[in-house]
């Protein structure tokens, strides 16, 4: 036998077994799937749920309306694997005060988002001289959105604390926002809050903007695609091109997408489970998770809710541990960036929901970009740039032994 | 994750594998007879190297086809088996006098459900050294995207950079001149080909995929409005000797982007698409292997979105185990070849700005073949491959596995 003979030979053989072992699977590890359809969907819910998964990972042409001014073409590159976003594709908002004090979204000047991508021939954005407050924002995660829209009003004002009787220093507040008129009809839940001058409680963005997901699908889909829905009829567009293209604007009649496909991208979010818990038997995550509560994480990270009845019955009366109380709390200066939107003040966001945490790598390339704007990579620079009302949790955990700080680092991975 | 089967009936594997067997005995058969045989020789240049009946003194027709049964499953999905018949093909060449060639072949594409023509050309040539071609023909770019009938090839799948970094197989409107230097005494001989060719146009941004994608700049059309007025160049040079070597580079380049009569001239935006190609014969092994980059002028503000450089590269190995003796090649060239190929592509190289991280879209394929060839026309091949695919950030990479057993052959 020739040494070439044996050489291929060889490197063939090698082939067919790495091959041969390799071929047995290729089923991930279910608790390294971050998304997935709730567990107890009937085959009609599942179908309507995968029909929103195709069009979430559907990439839009110019054609079918992208644009002319846009940030992604579909709503995956922001969402790799439903999870939070990546600085290559974060979004960016200004705005800036009016003489009156209130904070203006700048529409006239192709505000409050930044498209800084455009079709070919169009030109893209770019952030107005006159912005006073400019944000950069992380897309968030997106399972279990569905069971946080599910949560009662009454049992989110139950956790707010405005004027700190428990004198904690926490004063979680809940967002009252005024919703478009397509938002009507569209809640999920059951006895929904009215203040007297018609606003209801915000839940999504991460100013609690939003009042539910169908406002907030529609609004991605144009501020971030560019594709118009009835609910958001009008294109983005930037306010220096020539009027003629601004009028051209991607050439698509608009509505550019059916009202069908937004309910079932609505739904699609509505449907997505809770992300799976690991190590939850570690010794580890075990004591991690008693420090939580210990120091006082939790009174922002509340870890239970239970769903109330909801017109989807498959999101009613369940249990859930997405350690978030839905309010708006003041993060202090360090995490103010002169922008807002809604009812929140510049330094105050809603309590990001932490389940998922541990799976947020494996969505962002490995390494983590944490807060609203990703600034921070590791958990404990999250935490460290908590102020404002965490300041004194945050001083709690500074003074845990190394080794206990680890074990609640253990824990947040394992949710 | 939703598993599901697609039914289908207990016996349509059955049924296949016979069929498969009778088709590739009675071709078997068929070719024994000598005086088909003989006139069944392969020509000399690339494109017309297929295998024809002659009707007549100067005409010829032929076909091709090739079909599997396969199972793929990706993160643990799959739709069971299936049976599939990809391509049906139909040759026409006549030779007008001694130095005019006329020829077609076109293509049933069963997976898009439509009819492509991939050759109409009319050919002058004098001597082996220099050639002159017009029409819709196949390009040279890299070696694979003319030599693509899997009868030819050892997967019954293509290599990744011929579809997802290259648009092959690549047919375009275009003229040329091609030759080879060096008589068949010399050590290495000179191919070469030149073309001017209508060229990829801006779909290649704007696709499903939210990624370039030069296998979507092709025009549909065998005959249509150019999108730009300016033509792309493509061309192959390749050192040659038989049965020993080839090495060629090609290359396509111009430009992509439209120019639209209704409004402001667009930028013109260039593209450039290179191939390194190397295949070497060494006793019983066979080495295949292309190499392949693009270039893409890309809109300013889609940076990072769209990519604007493509890599990718494969490695094909192929070693005969058994052969008949040459006494009994006379009647029947039963031979029996096991393959491994290797790929991967990057679909978008570069980093990401704002964090220097690599940007990922990467493919990494293994693919392991056993190959019967009852005649060198025909094939029974069995495939397994594993494919890794990270996606634009790198995030664990999503698995796919195949396994197919089909053939292909010209009939």
């Amino acid at each position: 036998m020739s040494v070439i003979t044996k050489v291929s030979t060889l490197i063939i053989l090698v082939s067919i077994t790495i091959f041969s072992c390799q071929m047995m699977d290729t089923t991930p590890d279910p608790e390294s799937v971050l998304i997935s359809p709730l567990a107890h969907l009937n085959p009609d819910q599942l179908a309507k749920h995968t029909a929103g998964d195709a069009l979430f990972n559907k990439s839009y042409t110019v054609e079918e309306g992208v644009g002319p001014v846009f940030v992604a073409t579909t709503c995956r590159s922001c969402h790799f694997n439903g999870g939070k976003g990546h600085p290559f594709n974060e979004i960016v908002r200004f705005g800036n005060w009016e003489p009156d004090g209130e904070f203006s979204e700048m529409l006239e000047m192709s505000g409050p988002q930044l498209q800084y991508r455009a079709i070919d021939g169009y030109p893209a954005e770019e952030i107005p001289e006159e912005a006073e407050g400019v944000v950069k924002l992380n897309p968030p995660a997106l399972p279990g959105l569905g069971l946080l829209e599910a949560i009662t009003d009454a049992d989110i004002f139950a956790w707010a604390d405005v004027n700190d009787i428990d004198q904690d220093g926490i004063t979680g507040r809940v967002a009252l926002v005024d919703p478009p008129a397509y938002v009507e009809g569209q809640f999920i839940y059951e006895n929904i809050y009215r203040s007297d001058d018609g606003r209801c409680v915000g839940r999504f963005g991460k100013k609690a903007f939003s009042a539910n997901l169908f406002q907030q699908a529609a609004r991605a889909l144009v501020e971030d695609l560019g594709i118009t829905t009835s609910a958001e009829n009008h294109d983005p567009f930037n306010w220096k091109a020539p009027q003629a293209l601004r009028e051209y604007g991607d050439g698509v009649p608009n509505p550019e997408l059916p009202d069908e496909q937004l309910q079932e991208l609505t739904y699609f979010l509505r449907s997505t489970a809770a992300p799976p818990r690991r190590d939850l038997d570690n010794p580890d995550v075990i004591e991690g998770e008693n420090i939580f509560k210990e120091i006082g994480c939790v009174k922002c990270h509340r870890d239970e809710f239970t769903t109330g009845n909801s017109i989807l019955p498959e999101l009613s009366n369940l249990t859930i541990h997405p350690y978030t109380d839905m309010l708006l709390h003041d993060m202090g200066p360090g995490l103010d960036d002169g922008y807002t939107e809604g009812d929140a003040a510049t330094n105050e966001w809603r309590t990001p929901p932490l389940w998922g945490l541990g799976l947020a790598e494996e969505s962002q390339g490995g390494t983590g970009y944490y807060l609203h704007d990703g600034r921070a990579t590791t958990l404990n620079e999250a935490i460290q740039a908590h102020g404002g009302e965490a300041e004194s949790i945050k001083g709690n955990y500074n003074s845990l032994v190394k080794e206990d700080q680890d074990k609640l680092i253990s824990f947040l991975r394992s949710l | 994750m939703i598993k599901s089967d697609i039914k289908y009936s207990k016996n349509l594997p059955l049924i296949f594998l016979v069929a498969v067997f009778l088709c590739v005995s009675l071709l078997a058969t068929a070719q024994k007879n000598e005086d088909l045989q003989n006139e069944m020789k392969p020509q000399k240049e690339v494109l017309f190297d297929r295998y024809l009946y002659k009707i007549g003194s100067s005409n010829y027709i032929g076909g091709y086809a090739h079909g599997s049964l396969n199972r793929f499953e990706t993160e643990g999905i799959s739709d069971g088996f299936n049976v599939t018949v990809p391509s049906i093909g139909a040759i026409v060449q006549s030779n007008i006098g001694q130095l005019l060639r006329f020829y077609a072949e076109g293509e049933y594409n069963s997976i898009d459900k439509k009819f492509q023509v991939n050759n109409l050309l009319i050919d002058f040539s004098n001597s082996p050294k220099f050639g002159i071609r017009i029409g819709y023909y196949n390009l040279p770019l890299g070696f694979y995207n003319q030599k693509s009938i899997k009868a030819h090839y050892n997967f019954l799948d293509d290599p990744l950079i011929s579809t997802l970094v290259l648009p092959g197989p690549y047919s375009d409107a275009a003229f040329g001149i091609y030759g080879i230097l060096g008589g068949e005494k010399s050590i290495v001989q000179l191919k070469y080909q030149f073309n001017v060719v209508e060229g990829l146009n801006e779909q290649i941004l704007y696709t499903p995929s939210s990624n370039t994608e030069m296998q979507l700049g092709k025009n549909d059309d065998l005959f249509f409005d150019d999108n730009n007025n300016l033509p792309m160049y493509n061309g192959r040079i390749a050192f040659y000797q038989k049965d020993v070597f080839e090495i060629g580079a090609s290359m396509l380049a111009g430009a992509y982007s439209n120019i639209s009569s209704d409004s402001e001239p667009d930028t013109i935006r260039n593209l450039y698409s290179g191939v390194f190609d190397v295949q070497l014969y060494l006793g019983k092994l066979k080495i295949q292997s292309e190499s392949a980059l693009n270039i893409i002028h890309l809109p300013g503000s889609m940076d990072e979105l769209y990519a604007d450089k493509q890599y990718g590269t494969f490695v094909d190995l192929s070693y005969e185990l058994f052969n008949l003796p040459h006494q009994y090649k006379r009647y029947l060239q039963h031979s029996l070849s096991i393959a491994a190929r290797y790929d991967f592509v990057d679909l978008h190289v570069g980093y990401f700005d704002k964090t220097y991280e690599q940007i990922s879209n990467e493919y990494y394929k293994a693919s392991v073949g056993l190959v019967y060839r009852p005649r060198e026309q025909s094939a029974v091949i069995l495939n397994g491959n594993y494919q890794w695919f990270y996606d634009l950030l790198g995030n664990p990479a999503k698995k796919t596995m195949g396994i197919e057993f089909g053939f292909a052959s010209y009939f």
